[in-house]
């Protein structure tokens, strides 16, 4: 059980900055997922808690200590691989009891714990196996396994989903849900899969080129998100993002194709400037009745059972992603038309990319 | 690609057989020596046929000294070349774990530095710096000892960038996993790192027990003393009887039990050697 608190911290390789100053506190048993793009560093973050990277600048506690120097062991952590990294020449029992056997932990303790972990996770028929002998979701239980049995106050959690199939990921989310729920261990997950941030996590970090663009609950990111990129990267399909201008009276965006929309607040402040307007696919509707009058010619048509995803473009040729429930039929070449309900609608500074309304 | 004819068949075994008969046939000869008395062996044409004195024989070579200088017997020869080729063998793969170990897992100034000062070593074989690498022995006085029987061999490159190659392939996961189990750097080596290489080691003592126990050029140099001889070069020993002719038979059977060990640990070993010098999934 434990706190964590990143203070300010920086990383850099050489003259190199790649995370720059995050700071926020991970509460005694929350689970944070951290998300962003490939290349963003959030498995770098994640090796920074664990001490598997060094810290620049900054404080990292983990509980009440501050953990800076403190060794990956020392630091009562326990961290899950992306590709398991379970030792190949020890039987499953003995992935699982090699940590608490390095700590002097009596034997009758220790297999006790195996067994008691194992029958959680159901691999108790395959501890005298050896990790080749078993299948993708059963090396990935045995190395869950073998951080639970650590009984640590932290779990990290890197990317340990993605080298499975679509299936057994989502059986092991849940069941990744379930145990940090049950043993209310405080957790930080990486992915870059945001069905995995959107569903695990009680808060989500949002991570981009070494910044922490946005903290907050998946549906808050889901509904404002603070910038553009955290608009484009939550949510999939991922938000229209398209240039606008803001009329004078604040209240109205003029768009590319030269249709007004109204916002749902006036933004004075940006009279006359020009902005990025944000509508998520699935909240395009095209059976309103609207003087808006935009226009979309359908292309390609993707019917994925529970919804259809129209691709178009617009009368000034912008790409645009719908996003309607059900099975619907639509020709290519077919005109639409859509219109945005106000409270749907997102507006960022263009230069800022950050959230206005 | 699966065919079927026959007379291609025919003729590649054919071509094996030519082979094996090729290379087995002064074996064939060494053997068919060896169970002979000296008298039969000095008559022309050499019998192409075993004898009956091979266990006479075998006995006379295993606790007589042969030769006219009165050489060691055979069995304390070899002794000595097993002592010898084990220390090789083992030190070598010591060092050399040891050495890559600290080249690819740990961060110290002008790594690559040493790694190159190691690989350089590869162009000065023993042959090469024989006469420095003599006096230097000579004059910490390990002349006539195992000691300086071994160690001028026991530096190895060779085996060291295996050992580099086979470590780079060990994922770091493996490392951060042990980091976090709280293994600290030797018990890393011992757990893992030895566990994982387990076949390139076994290949490897293959390779250098061979090596060390073929050893001629060094054993004859500093070796003055004739406890200390080796097998290998005993035989040639043998050979050098001032008047009275060699005694084949028994040089004959010397070679043949020479032979025994290496053939031991080749067969002992072949599937582990073969799995170390293939397998590339860890």
């Amino acid at each position: 059980m434990a706190e964590i608190l990143l203070k300010n911290v920086k990383k850099s390789y050489g003259k190199v900055e790649v995370i720059h100053d995050v700071d926020f506190a991970i509460n005694d048993g929350e689970f944070v997922v951290i998300v962003g793009p490939s290349g963003c560093g959030k498995s770098t973050l994640l090796r920074m808690i664990a001490g598997l990277e060094g810290i620049t600048e900054g404080d990292i506690s983990i509980g009440d200590r501050v953990v800076n120097k403190l060794e990956p062991a020392e630091r009562d952590i326990a961290m899950v691989f992306q590709n398991y990294a379970l030792y190949p020449h020890m039987t499953v029992y003995k992935n699982m009891a090699y940590g608490l056997k390095i700590k002097k932990i009596p034997t009758d303790e220790i297999d006790r714990r195996v067994k008691e972990v194992a029958k959680i996770l159901e691999i108790e028929e395959y501890l005298d196996r050896s990790p080749r002998q078993l299948s993708g979701g059963q090396r990935q239980r045995v190395a869950m396994g073998r951080a639970i049995v650590r009984q640590p106050s932290v779990f990290l959690f890197d990317e340990p989903l993605s080298n499975l199939d679509a299936k057994l990921r989502v059986q092991m989310r849940l069941q990744i849900k379930t145990l940090q729920e049950n043993l209310g261990i405080t957790s930080v997950y990486v992915t870059h899969d945001q069905v995995e941030a959107m569903t695990l996590g009680h808060r989500l970090a949002v991570l981009n080129g070494g910044y922490v663009e946005q903290l907050g609950t998946p549906i808050e990111i889901y509904e404002k998100p603070a910038s553009v990129f955290v608009a484009g990267f939550i949510g999939s399909p991922s938000m229209n993002l398209l240039s606008a201008t803001i009329e004078a009276s604040g209240g109205i965006a003029i768009l590319s194709d030269g249709s007004e929309v109204k916002l749902p607040e006036k933004v004075a402040s940006h009279a006359g400037k020009p902005i990025t307007f944000g509508i998520r696919p699935e909240h395009i509707a095209t059976d309103l009745d609207t003087d808006a009058g935009i226009n979309l010619t359908v292309g390609i048509v993707e019917k994925l059972g529970a919804d259809t995803l129209v691709h178009g473009v617009m009368d000034d040729g912008v790409d645009m992603v719908v996003r309607l429930d059900g099975i619907r039929d639509f020709e290519a070449g077919q005109k639409l038309q859509l219109a945005f309900p106000p409270d749907m609608i997102h507006v960022f500074d263009e230069s800022t990319g950050k959230r206005i309304a | 690609m699966i065919e079927n004819r026959p007379f291609i068949t025919f003729l590649a075994h054919l071509t094996l057989v030519l082979g094996v008969l090729l290379v087995a046939f002064p074996i064939w000869i060494t053997f068919v020596a060896s169970t002979h008395d000296a008298v039969r062996m000095t008559h022309v044409p050499l019998p192409l046929l075993p004898g009956d004195q091979f266990f006479v024989n075998l006995k006379t070579a295993l606790t007589e000294s042969i030769g006219g200088a009165g050489s060691l017997p055979v069995g304390l020869m070899m002794l000595n070349s097993l002592i010898m080729a084990m220390m090789i063998a083992v030190g070598k793969i010591s060092i050399s774990l040891l050495s890559a170990y600290a080249i690819v897992y740990f961060r110290f100034p002008f790594r690559m530095g040493f790694f190159w000062m190691i690989f350089v070593t590869l162009m000065l074989p023993v042959e090469v710096r024989i006469l420095p690498t003599f006096e230097v022995v000579a004059n910490l006085s390990m002349l006539n000892s195992y000691w300086g029987l071994t160690i001028p061999l026991i530096a190895s490159a060779t085996a060291t960038f295996m050992f580099r190659q086979v470590f780079l392939t060990i994922p770091d996961e493996m490392l951060e996993a042990a980091r976090v189990d709280g293994a600290g750097p030797m018990r890393f080596f011992w757990d893992i790192l030895i566990p994982l290489s387990r076949t390139n080691i076994a290949a490897l003592f293959v390779i250098l027990f061979i090596y060390g126990w073929n050893q001629y050029l060094w054993p004859l140099l500093i070796t003055t003393d004739k406890e200390m001889f080796t097998v290998v070069m005993g035989i040639k020993q043998m050979l050098e009887t001032a008047e009275q002719a060699p005694d084949w038979h028994l040089i004959m059977m010397t070679a043949l039990l020479a032979m025994i060990p290496p053939i031991f640990v080749v067969l002992s070993m072949q599937k582990m050697f073969v799995q170390g010098l293939t397998e590339t999934d860890k």
